[in-house]
């Protein structure tokens, strides 16, 4: 592997999750060597865990964090308002693989919707157009299928259920995908083997992740510096304002110091901004890339709700593809249905630890263990929708908390909009009808699940004052930093965000690397 | 502070876990609940909370030993284990019916005694082996070579469903949205 020195002004990318890994991929292919700072460790495929609370305990992100508002993940999971992972490839390893493209109209919701009150809408920088052609590789990377000649996911059980459903309640767009798992062998990959345990890391490797394709691709190039257990503490920034190195912190708890040329910050919605404020300096007393008062604000993480349905036939919905399974059918905005904007519905299966702990956090009695008791009989799906950006649902530095390092815990601030609750009860109801059309005996709404999307909280905006960062992911205040995660998103829109956050990080790549190669930089 | 992966693999789960992240207990040495009786009275109680016909004592008996264990990891819950067991026994919780046990459980729902008996069956219940069995979940799956020969699609009662999108998916993915009313109207009534 590469050894860059720590005195040498280095291109560094902080975190390698699908913005951090893609970004560090596409720029040493372009021949730019890097540093990639990962504050987890690198977990190979052979030791991801087929089994719920360890590959959680293995991986996810535990560090101390604090919530509040009044959305009910403050009070089921105080101390955990996300489910994203510590490890080389970031929450990739953990996700399903659902990657639909975002809608026209979604890149400018301030225009198609409206004002609304108590939203902080704002019209994306950048259009589809702008988009289409990243979409394209991002599909190709991820290995998308339906799309670009690759074909679909055979149907699971739950699939057969869902689909049947729709197809009952007169839906028209169900499909099994698209979806980031190989359905035949692909870049390299083998086709899915139906395991199921998309949500512990995919032992099979079919399914896309960053630690599987892009971070050993990187690696292969000979450009890439990774070290990993690197948890960023701090960018610092010379009398100018560029930004010159990064401080981080290894394992064993030393500090380090690495020289930087350009940083690209790609530690997730949360984690990102929190560095921003964490690298405040006299210059900069709101922290770093913060003169619009933007960093941390806006923070999104979809309209969420589950449906579980019971049946008097078995299922077996965990086996296979978790989230092989797609309705679009609800995804247009159509302002007669009392809500702005619009949702998917997505397979989704949960082994029986799981289901206990979400099913209905503080639940017990009859009607729980009927749904436990049924296990074999259930079917379920996700809905998953877009949420209204508002600027007080925001990521802070704690006043008291803090993490291993004794630095400041994020807190994560949450409330629903009425938006959210009006899409999430309508979409509640639509569920509830899907499988009462295919016999269901009993449904069960399931309140939001720890925040698996998390958007939004340096998001991109034309004017420095309404945003943090450029069209390109570039920090309005600050030439030399750029921030290559979900949280650009200026808004959420309803698809799953994976594969925006990819093609946007293939875009900045191309962008950043003829900016180097131009001596811009 | 350092958590080592053995503490954290080798408790009851993830949420004990996290519950207890950034804390150091202080320990009086003492085991509350230690008796055959006690062990009995909690798991009468776990399943009076969450109860399954299907399920034998075992699983039952083992979430109460996990709560028990769980308790005397710090002296605050270990008191709290042993005023609630005071108060199981005072009211003859064992022998109390269906209905007045449900009963006597919604009263004391929220308190810090039922959250420690909640909290430690939810995710200790629902991760015993036996459970599972009876549940009809089949655990780990890569090393039997995935369900792709093992009934991934074995559903037989409902139709064979299409797999494909829908031919006019792109037409409506690229259609304009439908403005009848202003949202903003409707998000304010
Ligand atoms: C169970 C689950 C299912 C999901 N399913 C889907 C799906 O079907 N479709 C979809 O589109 N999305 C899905 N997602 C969401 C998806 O995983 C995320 O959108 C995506 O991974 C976010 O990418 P990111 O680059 O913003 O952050 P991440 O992938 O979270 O990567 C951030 C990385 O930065 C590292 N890091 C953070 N702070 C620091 C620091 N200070 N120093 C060094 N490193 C740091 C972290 O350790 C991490 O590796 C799912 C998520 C989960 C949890």
């Amino acid at each position: 592997m590469k050894k860059i020195d720590k005195n040498e002004e280095a291109v560094i990318v902080i975190g390698s999750g699908a913005g951090g890994g893609t970004m560090v991929y596409e720029l040493t292919k372009a021949g730019i060597p890097v540093v990639c700072l990962e504050a987890g460790a690198f977990i190979k495929p052979e030791e991801y865990v087929n089994d719920e609370w360890p590959s959680f305990v293995q991986m996810a992100w535990l560090d101390k964090r604090t919530t509040s508002g009044n959305w009910r993940v403050a009070k089921d999971f105080p101390g955990l308002p996300t489910w994203l992972v510590k490890a080389v490839g970031g929450t990739t390893t953990h996700w399903a693989g659902a990657t639909p493209r975002f809608l026209e109209y979604e890149f400018k919701t301030q225009t198609t919707y409206g004002d609304i009150a108590g939203a902080s809408l704002l019209d994306w920088p950048i259009s589809l157009d702008d988009m289409e052609s990243y979409y394209d590789k991002a599909e190709d990377a991820i290995g998308s299928t339906h799309t670009n000649g690759r074909p679909p996911l055979a149907a699971n059980n739950n699939y057969k259920v869902f689909a049947n459903g729709a197809k009952n309640v007169g839906y028209k767009f169900y499909a099994t995908g698209p979806y980031g798992t190989n359905a035949v062998p692909y870049d390299g990959r083998p086709g899915s083997i139906h395991d199921g345990f998309n949500f512990q890391g995919d032992k099979h490797t079919s399914k896309w992740n960053t630690a599987v394709r892009e971070i050993p691709r990187a690696l292969a190039t000979g450009l890439l510096d990774l070290r990993p257990e690197s948890h960023v503490v701090k960018i610092t920034h010379d009398k100018s304002g560029r930004v010159d190195a990064v401080l981080y912190v290894d394992k064993e708890g030393n500090l380090h110091r690495q020289a930087a040329k350009v940083v690209c910050v790609a530690g997730n919605s949360i984690e990102t901004p929190r560095l921003l404020l964490l690298s405040e300096s006299s210059t900069f007393p709101n922290g770093l890339a913060n003169s619009s008062d933007q960093v941390g604000r806006n923070y999104m993480r979809h309209m969420t709700g589950s449906m579980y349905a019971r049946f008097d036939k078995p299922v077996n919905f965990y086996r296979g593809e978790t989230m092989a399974g797609f309705i679009a059918d609800e995804v247009m905005h159509d302002a007669n249905r009392g809500f702005a904007g619009g949702y998917y519905m997505e397979t989704l299966a949960l082994g029986p630890a799981f289901m206990a702990a979400f099913l209905d956090p503080g639940g017990w009695g009859e009607k729980f263990t009927a749904m436990m008791d049924g296990y074999e009989n259930l079917a379920g799906m996700w809905l998953v929708g877009e949420d209204m950006p508002q600027s007080n649902n925001r990521v802070t530095l704690s006043a008291s908390a803090k993490d291993q390092w004794d630095l400041p815990a994020p807190n994560v601030h949450f409330d629903d909009h009425p938006n959210d609750i009006a899409m999430r009860n309508y979409a509640y109801e639509k569920a509830e009808q899907l499988y009462k059309a295919v016999g269901a005996v009993q449904t069960y709404r399931t309140p939001p699940y720890p925040s698996t999307h998390n958007l939004g909280t340096c998001r991109m905006s034309a004017k420095a004052q309404d945003g943090v960062v450029d069209k390109w992911g570039r920090a309005h205040d600050v030439n030399n930093l750029f921030v290559s995660d979900g949280s650009v998103m200026t808004t959420g829109a309803a698809a799953n965000p994976t594969l925006t956050i990819v093609a946007l990080a293939i875009r900045q790549a191309d962008y950043l690397a003829s900016e180097l190669k131009k001596g811009n930089i | 502070m350092k958590i080592s992966r053995r503490l954290l693999l080798g408790s009851v789960s993830a949420l004990t876990i996290l519950s207890v992240l950034g804390v150091k207990p202080g320990h009086a040495h003492m085991k509350v609940g230690s008796t055959q009786s006690d062990r009995k009275l909690i798991a009468s109680m776990v399943r009076a909370m969450f109860p399954h016909d299907r399920f034998p004592d075992g699983p039952y008996l083992r979430t109460a030993d996990a709560i028990i264990a769980k308790a005397n990891g710090s002296t605050a819950s270990a008191l709290t284990l042993r005023a609630g067991l005071a108060d199981l026994k005072s009211k003859s919780f064992e022998n109390l019916g269906k209905s007045a046990a449900t009963q006597y459980l919604k009263d004391i729902e929220g308190s810090p005694f039922f959250s420690l008996v909640h909290g430690t069956t939810v995710t200790g219940l629902y991760t015993d082996k036996e459970v599972f069995r009876i549940l009809g979940y089949e655990e780990a799956s890569y090393d039997k070579g995935g369900y792709i020969n093992r009934g991934f699609n074995d559903l037989n009662w409902l139709p064979e469903p299409r797999i494909e999108e829908h031919p006019d998916l792109a037409a409506f993915l690229s259609g304009k949205p439908k403005q009848y009313a202003s949202a903003t109207k409707l998000n304010a009534s």
